[in-house]
């Protein structure tokens, strides 16, 4: 009877592991220590208003209820709402909401001219808020 | 019988214990050993694990000057090679802090310089490229001078730019690379160009003629689409006294309106930077630059291919 508890035991031990090191690929560049940098800017979040709340909440209602029922249509990365989002929490609401209508103006055109990115196995056009605010935000450079 | 077992058991795990092997005490390090070692990983391409064997050399070997030196050196260009550039960055300042009248100081100012060009860090890289200007005399000067005008071509400073590379001396292998860049550059303020202000403004009086004025015609029929169905509605709510839902058709027609304002002024941005980067990339592409280091003879140089 113990040898079969020890062997099942062992067997759930190895899975565990096995799917342990499946979900978390060992990179040892990132191992023992704060990752390393490469991109020398620095991205400031705002804090969020009470508009820019009601919207963000708006946005999480849509994704979680609306979308889902919806389908998945978007062909941009981020979608359109996780694209609001962060306009929202980047810029706060109005210039949020603004970005928003750019976003849902330039998307037909910008796909012909934005960089395809694989993401969790489909194939997107890349549309990064930095992409669209880079003329007049500038993010705080370390250079400075 | 079973008291036998177990003792011969107990001698066997304690056999390691009575003795240890000799990396634990015992024989003397071979520095030299060591930095072939690390050297060998470093010639696989497998950084990672150089990095931690020149540290291996440094904390055994102490006294062992001119290694360590290497060693400090090459942990700043395994971070390099590997494209870690705020360690690289930061491993190049620990060898120069360590070693300032090293021989290496100046590859170790000049890859510095590069890594805080590829993080960006524009002001830095200039002030460590105009220092190797300083220092130094030659093609390591004009590596340096070549440098600092590629520096001034991401900071969009084209005019200095231009300027820098006809400083790059005649008897320098960069020369006729750096003449090709200076006579691209001077044509920049040529490239077509259209006007945010011009757009944003045509975007107002008419959705839609902003970005047909920056050449993007589907944009343009979607905001003219937008805003006309929105202001439409609004129109006939108010004319039939529907004031609250005039109201809100009228608040989000305001973020449509805007909406198309700011995309046509951004489609003027992304028109000149697109025009911009299209240019200098066919212009980088004339003039093909990599990096090499020699490890033999540990000096590091450009490798220039032309494009005719």
């Amino acid at each position: 009877m113990l040898k079969y508890l020890i062997i099942v035991l062992a067997w759930i031990t190895l899975a565990a592991t096995a799917g342990w090191g499946a979900g978390n690929l060992f990179d040892p560049w990132e191992f023992g220590g704060q990752p390393a940098s490469n991109s020398g800017v620095r991205h400031e979040q705002k804090t969020a208003s009470l508009s820019a709340r009601v919207a963000l909440g708006g946005l999480n209602f849509f994704s979680e209820y609306i979308s889902k029922v919806d389908g998945d249509r978007c062909p941009m990365h981020p979608t359109c709402a996780a694209y609001s989002r962060q306009a929202i929490r980047k810029h706060g609401f109005l210039i949020g909401a603004v970005m928003t209508a750019d976003r849902l103006i330039h998307e037909t055109t910008e796909m012909e001219y934005a960089p395809l990115v694989k993401v969790a196995g489909s194939i997107r056009y890349s549309d990064p808020v930095s992409d669209n605010d880079f003329w007049w935000y500038q993010p705080e450079s370390l250079d400075k | 019988m079973r008291a036998t077992a177990l003792g011969l058991f107990l001698l066997i795990l304690a056999f390691p214990v009575m003795h240890p092997p000799d990396v634990l005490g015992g024989e003397p390090v071979d520095c030299e050993r060591q930095m072939a070692f690390a050297e060998s990983l470093f010639d696989e391409s497998d950084f990672y694990r150089a990095i931690g064997e020149y540290k291996r050399l440094i904390f055994l070997c102490p006294d062992a000057k001119a290694l360590c030196e290497r060693a400090y050196f090459k942990i700043g260009l395994s971070y390099f090679k590997a494209e870690k550039w705020q360690n690289a960055q930061e491993a190049f300042d620990t060898f120069l802090d360590s070693f300032p009248d090293s021989r290496m100081a100046g590859e170790a100012l000049y890859f510095k310089g590069l890594s805080e060009k590829n993080l960006s860090l524009h002001e830095k890289a200039f002030a460590t490229f105009a220092h190797i200007i300083e220092i130094e005399t030659g093609e390591p000067r004009a590596r340096a001078i070549y440098e600092s005008a590629l520096v001034l071509v991401e900071m969009e400073e084209w005019k200095r730019a231009e300027e820098m590379f006809l400083r790059v001396p005649e008897q320098s292998e960069l020369h006729g690379s750096a003449g090709i860049f200076s006579a691209g550059l001077a044509h920049i303020g040529n490239l077509p160009r259209k006007s945010p202000g011009v757009a944003g403004t045509l975007a107002a009086v008419l959705p839609g003629a902003g970005h047909l004025y920056t050449e993007r015609p589907k944009d343009a029929l979607v905001a003219f689409l937008l805003n006309g169905a929105f202001i439409w509605s609004a129109v006939e709510l108010f004319e039939d006294d529907e004031y609250v839902t005039g109201g809100i058709v009228t608040f989000f027609e305001l973020g449509w309106y805007s909406g198309n304002i700011y995309s046509a002024v951004s489609s003027a941005h992304k028109f000149n930077k697109k025009t911009r980067e299209d240019f200098l990339r066919r212009l980088k592409d004339r003039v093909n630059l990599s990096y090499l280091y020699d490890a033999d003879r540990g000096c590091s140089g450009l490798i220039l291919s032309m494009t005719f």
